[in-house]
């Protein structure tokens, strides 16, 4: 692949999957900050990676597994041993938290109070689904089959709709 | 109809939160990228900086020095120790390139491999690092103080040899030790993200 077509395999995919990245690392941290790095760890690794992308699954689902992958490993796989961290031009997070907290509604506080309380691979799961991600391209992220994606989400979901029924 | 969490999931206006600008970033993420892999290469040359060295002046021993047969020997077990332990650290940091966009089961696999063999390594420190130093180090060590016991010193040059064998030896133990209490204790806490790992792929595959 050249560089010319990764650029421009890289622009279509990321200008059209962005936010649904941003929204899965902000998921995976505590503030801000954290998701920012998070989230330019993914930009980056997604960049390097492009070159040996194969085409065997989408592009998109490719960057899920990427984002999934990373956002797990860094909040619950890694040592706390300092990381390099690179931050490139281009990419600019307008002011999310003032954003979270005047937009929330009570539900969205509650839902997210629910996810937050899943483990790491329940909350990713939930996280695609929540994105609107069929369970064939779950399935393709996480590696599990289809039958097993829609298991565990309906096991999921009942745990969140019990989560949300007691907060009410 | 779009179900209820969805609805909910979806409620909240948070578009647009990231801004790209691709000539900006196309521009620019090559240079960072080089820059990035120079600090990645950096921190690994310091990691590996006392091998670095030690192979340098061991290089310029045996070829400038003239060396007795024990301080040849010691020096090429060094210069042995150093290639071996750097090459073993790098070999526990490769686990396959881009593992990251492999199927998430695929990809924990290959992450608890990799942090299985960073556990071994540290908990086996005494052999694959200190061993081959400690060994270098003894048979030039013998070098030095064997003279003291040659049959011709009197009983006080080789009680002084003792002693300072004694010495040299105890300061050598005492440093293994720690240095293996400290890797024991650093393989402890990468076992506690075994620990998780397999967590999570129980919970991955129920």
């Amino acid at each position: 692949m050249t560089i010319k077509n990764t650029e421009i395999l890289f622009t279509e995919a990321f200008q059209e999957n962005k936010d649904k990245i941003f929204r899965i690392c902000r998921s995976y941290c505590d503030n801000k900050e954290d998701a920012e790095d998070l989230f330019q760890e993914v930009l980056i690794n997604i960049w390097k990676s492009l070159p040996s992308f194969k085409e065997q699954s989408s592009i998109n689902t490719w960057i899920y597994r990427i984002t999934v992958n990373l956002c797990l490993r860094t909040r619950h796989f890694s040592s706390k041993k300092k990381k390099i961290v690179i931050h490139v031009d281009g990419v600019e997070l307008e002011n999310t938290e003032e954003e979270i907290t005047e937009d929330k509604n009570e539900e969205f506080k509650k839902l997210e109070a629910c996810v937050e309380k899943l483990d790491g691979i329940n909350k990713s799961i939930v996280l695609l689904y929540l994105e609107d991600l069929s369970y064939k391209k779950i399935s393709e992220i996480t590696g599990l089959s289809e039958n097993h994606v829609a298991v565990k989400i309906k096991r999921i979901k009942n745990k969140l709709l019990h989560c949300l029924k007691n907060k009410s | 109809m779009k179900e209820k969490l969805k609805l909910v999931y979806e409620s909240v206006t948070f578009k647009d939160w990231v801004r790209f600008d691709a000539k900006k970033f196309s521009g620019n993420i090559e240079k960072k990228l080089a820059d990035f892999n120079r600090d990645i290469i950096l921190r690994d040359l310091r990691e590996a900086a006392v091998a670095i060295i030690l192979f340098i002046i061991y290089c310029y021993q045996i070829i400038f020095s003239d060396l007795s047969i024990s301080q040849t020997v010691s020096s090429w077990v060094m210069l042995f120790a150093c290639v071996f332990i750097v090459a073993i650290m790098y070999w526990g940091r490769s686990i396959g390139k881009e593992i990251h966009t492999l199927p998430t089961i695929e990809f924990l696999r290959m992450q608890r491999k990799y942090l299985v063999r960073q556990r071994n390594l540290l908990s086996n420190v005494l052999f694959w690092y200190m061993g081959p130093l400690l060994i270098s180090y003894l048979i030039g060590a013998w070098d030095q103080f064997s003279p003291y016991f040659s049959q011709n010193e009197s009983w006080i040059v080789k009680s002084g040899g003792l002693v300072a064998i004694s010495i040299v030896l105890s300061f050598l133990i005492g440093f293994s030790i720690v240095i293996y209490i400290l890797n024991k204790k650093a393989a402890k806490s990468v076992q506690v993200i075994i620990d998780e790992v397999d967590r999570a792929m129980k919970e991955f595959e129920e």
